[in-house]
Order: structure tokens, then C-alpha cells, then sequence
């Protein structure tokens, strides 16, 4: 389908009620329930995270939209089997298996 | 009223969706809110998720953060944010980091070119985190 006007100079919010956004970014609806549904995965994550730390310490775990359970040593090893599984982009919830996890300054 | 969320660790997160014309990208985002951060930053974490090609990245642009300066790489991006029932548009310079040494667990970052646009209610005991942006 084609995206009208994706890239625009405006630099203002702009509320989106063009049917064609609507098609392309999904119902509005739909997305809140995929937006559940990955907070949902992400708890799911959480919940595994010590056990997994300790079957594989320092590697990237990641849940899949279909459920699928991944591990890999490095984040590009794990990017390399979202490619293969074709998983939706940004759809995967992932974590790092930090034996040693530092508190975040930014 | 968009709504965001706090994690399990109490750091304020949105979701988005992020589309990226010249890399032909639509996905979703996970963005930690940041105020402190100028722009809106894509580290490796949602890049791999995204399936960002690293090799494609272009136009370098340097950021200074407190553990020192790293290259980021500027690209056109519309951020949007779904406020009630329709999708709320930003348009931004997204600076996108290619997977190097120390930012591949860092998570991306809505910086103010997308929240100074918006009134925000931080309220983390009654778990609340609303966004309200200005017409």
C-alpha cells in the first residue's frame, strides 16, 4: 500500500484520522490488544529471567509473538533468528541474561 | 491521553510504532522516557528487533551522554503514539546506534524533540503515566 505524506518537515503532533494511517498502522483497537499482548509476553520474560540467567548465563533470551522461546550469544546472533523466523518488526520481547547487572545512568 | 507504563524495575516506558521511510521500516518500539535526553536515540536492542540493517545506516552525527560521546546515525522517522483511538504523529530526526561495544542492552530513548510537544503526568505510587499532547 502506499504511505502518503510519511515524512513530513512538520515538527507538531498531528492527530491522525486519514483512513489510509488508520490501514497502515492497524485499528487503533487491534493495536492496543498487541499492545497487551506484549506487555503480557514481557511479564512471561520476567518471570523466566533467573532461571534462564542460570541455564545461559550472559546470553539474549527473546519470546516471540508466536511463543517461541530463543536464546543467543550474541544480539546479532538472536537478530539473525528473528530474520529466519520472520518475526514481525519490534514485535519480540528481549532481554539480556546479565549476570552481573549494572544500574543504568543516561 | 496517550499512557505509558512503568516496568517491573520502575523506569517509565511508551510503546510506539516507528516507521522508517528511507529503510522501508514499520514496527513497534519500546521507549524508555527520558527528559534528559535531547533527541529520540534507537539502540541496538529495538534495532535488532526491528531488523534495522546496520550496513545501510548513514549520515553519522556524534552524542555526548555521560559515559562519554558516540556516533549515532540521523534518519527520518515518524514515532507514533496511539492517544485514545487514533494515532498520534511525530516527526523526527531518529539517531539510530549500530550494535557497538556497551549499548546493545541500553534501551531506546524518547528524548524531548518528541516530549517537550506533550504535557506529562509522571505519577509512579499510583502507577500512573499519562501524556497529553498539544493540539
Amino acid at each position: 500500500m502506499a504511505i502518503r505524506n510519511a515524512a513530513t518537515t512538520s515538527n507538531k503532533p498531528i492527530r491522525m484520522t486519514d483512513a489510509d494511517w488508520e490501514e497502515w498502522m492497524g485499528d487503533p483497537q487491534l493495536a492496543r490488544k498487541e499492545m497487551a499482548e506484549q506487555a503480557e509476553r514481557q511479564r512471561q520474560l520476567d518471570d523466566m529471567l533467573p532461571e534462564l540467567t542460570k541455564q545461559y548465563p550472559d546470553q539474549w533470551a527473546a519470546l516471540t509473538e508466536s511463543g517461541e522461546l530463543l536464546i543467543a550469544p550474541s544480539l546479532e546472533a538472536l537478530a539473525e533468528k528473528f530474520r529466519a523466523l520472520d518475526t514481525p518488526p519490534g514485535s519480540n520481547v528481549i532481554e539480556f541474561l546479565d549476570t552481573d547487572p549494572t544500574p543504568w545512568i543516561l | 491521553m496517550i499512557v505509558g507504563y512503568f516496568s517491573r524495575g520502575g523506569i517509565p516506558y511508551v510503546r510506539a510504532r516507528l516507521y522508517l521511510p528511507r529503510l522501508d521500516i514499520v514496527g513497534r518500539v519500546n521507549f524508555l522516557v527520558d527528559t534528559g535526553a535531547t533527541d529520540t536515540l534507537l539502540h541496538p536492542l529495538e534495532g535488532s528487533n526491528l531488523g534495522i540493517p546496520s550496513a545501510e545506516l548513514s549520515n553519522p552525527v556524534e552524542r555526548r551522554g555521560i559515559v562519554g560521546t558516540r556516533t549515532y546515525y540521523g534518519e527520518s522517522a515518524v514515532i507514533l503514539l496511539l492517544d485514545e483511538d487514533t494515532w498520534r504523529r511525530f516527526d523526527v530526526e531518529l539517531h539510530t546506534s549500530p550494535p557497538q561495544s556497551g549499548s546493545a542492552n541500553l534501551p531506546s530513548l524518547l528524548g524531548r524533540d518528541v516530549l517537550n510537544q506533550m504535557r506529562m503526568e509522571y505519577d509512579y505510587p499510583t502507577g500512573r503515566l499519562e501524556f497529553a499532547a498539544t493540539d
